[in-house]
């Protein structure tokens, strides 16, 4: 990835208002050449709609957003052919078989690109040659994610793409989308679950509620997050022993256990649990999920 | 024009198409069938036909009835074959963008990378072809059994009688892309343009009872494309530009205004 690079995708204080309805307000993010960008949030958060908004499919209110150089609000068609894009719901033409649907998207994409239609079906194990409404939700989905990638494009939208994908057919997913990842792509991967965007980005925005929480690395994410460790010592230990320790928010002390619960480093923690003659130490990793509850909880209180 | 979209269109529809052509051409067959026994009883129907109120005799064009105009307008061009043709242009207007937007395919059709003004306009296009061949198909229909049938009618007037049916056909599948681009749902596209030809062919066809509807006989399409007699006297070129004038502007607020919407999404 090529960091400290101009941005691929920019976006600025991009807002769309649906009256009373939740729309977006003020989303901003970068994503950079040959990135992975999860952008995840709850269902109805706003990701459709920023991902839509991009596609020139519905309207900005306010704000900016440039996609390969170019005014993305203005949607030109010279800025379509390089996007790739897998909508939320794939709904597409059910009265044609696979193969006749992305045969009909090159000629609509003035693109010849049979090859990487067979190559892209083989591997992700479908029979191009069935009609889309005899396809089970996970085939169609297989549709859908070729007729994304399909025109090698430089940037990708992929909207909750692995719905209805089995593991096998997701691990897959993954290979191809890391290939172009490697060409330089840039992929906006939106998901409702953390844990689905792990392995392949590198850096995160939450949505909640029409606005972002947070955009950041998943490492650092993983750094700030709270964690509980259980320490077990010899002899009864009294919680006084670690007033004052750098990043420890919380001790409860039952006898000869002490449950702490720490923010950034436990370094200052175990170096005076070691002092004190600790004998285990039990670290409970948060879980992506975790975090992304908390923050979004964080971001609206009820 | 996008061929693939073009020859799409033609494709996801031929089915109805099909039925479409086959009825007119069925329709046509069988009123053609019928004429010989009506201009042999001659004057015998002319005496009957006079005992008819004049209203209704203007309504359904029954001057001359047994003459092959006369016939063929009263049987055919003064209703039938305009209502086929509005029926095949409402609902490919309807489909075009409405139920596009109903099914969600709106999202993958409008993220090609071509401009929405002329995928519409391609669509538009091909609900043009598509009225303008079950018309010919028709009027060619008469051509090839007349001979048979001895029934005589002019070939141009007969092209322009088809011309202005045509034209109203274009007129309404305008008037379901307009209702279909600004509400999004094909049910309601479908139903306000055939509803509003239908009040208007009913409001037309009563202007001879009613006096209260003179006032809408300028403004109304079914007058620009009928009150003409083209069959009996030609083209009416001045009512065939009415209603090819007032489509193009109705197609073009059409795309006007779906160019700047909100695309709906499933």
């Amino acid at each position: 990835m090529s960091r400290r690079t101009n941005p691929r995708i920019s976006l600025t204080n991009l807002t769309k208002n649906y009256g009373k309805s939740r729309g977006i307000r003020d989303v901003s993010f970068e994503v950079f050449p040959g990135e992975v960008f999860g952008f995840l949030g709850p269902n109805g958060a706003g990701k459709t709609t920023t991902i839509r908004t991009l596609m020139g499919l519905i309207k900005a209110t306010s704000g900016s957003a440039s996609i390969l150089g170019m005014n993305a609000l203005e949607s030109s068609p010279e800025l379509r052919k390089r996007i790739g894009y897998l909508p939320g719901v794939f709904a597409t033409y059910s009265n044609y078989t696979a193969l006749q649907f992305l045969r009909f998207v090159a000629r609509m994409r003035n693109v010849e690109c049979d090859d990487l239609i067979f190559n892209y079906a083989e591997r992700l194990r479908l029979d191009l040659h069935r009609h889309i409404h005899d396809l089970s939700k996970g085939n169609r989905q297989k549709v859908g994610v070729i007729y994304a990638f399909m025109h090698k494009p430089d940037v990708l939208f992929l909207d909750e793409p692995t719905s209805g994908l089995d593991p096998l057919v997701q691990r897959e997913f993954e290979r191809i989308l890391n290939e172009a990842q490697a060409r330089g792509a840039s992929i906006i991967l939106s998901s409702h679950v953390l844990s689905e965007v792990e392995n392949l980005a590198d850096r995160i925005a939450i949505i909640n509620e029409g606005e972002i929480v947070v955009v950041e690395h998943i490492s650092t994410l993983k750094e700030q997050a709270v964690r509980r460790i259980d320490l077990y010592f010899e002899s009864a230990i009294n919680a006084n022993s670690f007033a004052g320790v750098a990043g420890l928010t919380e001790i409860v002390v039952d006898g000869e256990v002490a449950q702490c619960t720490v923010t950034g480093s436990e370094r200052e923690l175990l170096r005076a649990a070691v002092n004190h003659g600790v004998m285990t130490v039990h670290t409970h990793e948060p879980s992506l999920d975790e975090i992304f509850l908390t923050l979004v909880k964080s971001s609206h209180p009820q | 024009m996008i061929i693939a979209l073009y020859l799409k269109m033609w494709r996801d529809h031929w089915r109805s198409l099909l039925s479409w052509a086959g009825v007119a051409v069925l329709m046509v067959s069988i009123q053609m069938s019928v004429y010989p026994s009506i201009a042999k009883s001659g004057k015998g129907f002319e005496t009957f036909l006079e005992n008819y109120p004049d209203a209704i005799k203007k309504i359904f064009r029954m001057q001359d009835y047994t003459t092959g105009p006369g016939f063929l307008s009263t049987e055919l061009y003064s209703m039938m074959i305009p209502l086929i043709l509005i029926a095949i242009g409402a609902t490919w207007g309807a489909s075009a963008t409405a139920e596009e937007e109903e099914k969600g395919t709106a999202d993958l059709l409008f993220a090609f990378p071509i401009s929405r003004v002329r995928i519409v306009v391609t669509k538009m296009a091909a609900t043009v072809t598509v009225i303008a061949a079950v018309g010919i198909l028709a009027a060619l229909n008469i051509l090839l059994l007349k001979s048979h049938v001895h029934l005589e009618v002019d070939g141009p007037h007969l092209f322009a009688a088809t011309a202005s049916c045509i034209a109203t056909g274009l007129f309404f599948s305008s008037l379901s892309f307009l209702a279909g681009s600004l509400t999004g749902h094909k049910g309601a596209s479908l139903g306000i343009a055939t509803g509003l030809a239908l009040i208007l062919f009913l409001i037309y066809s009563l202007e001879a009872l009613v006096d209260t509807f003179d006032g809408i006989a300028p403004y109304n399409p079914f007058n620009w494309a009928l009150a003409g007699n083209p069959l009996f006297d030609g083209l009416d070129s001045v009512g065939l530009l009415k209603l090819v004038g007032s489509s193009i502007v109705i197609g073009a607020l059409a795309v006007g205004y779906f160019n700047k919407k909100d695309i709906s999404s499933q």
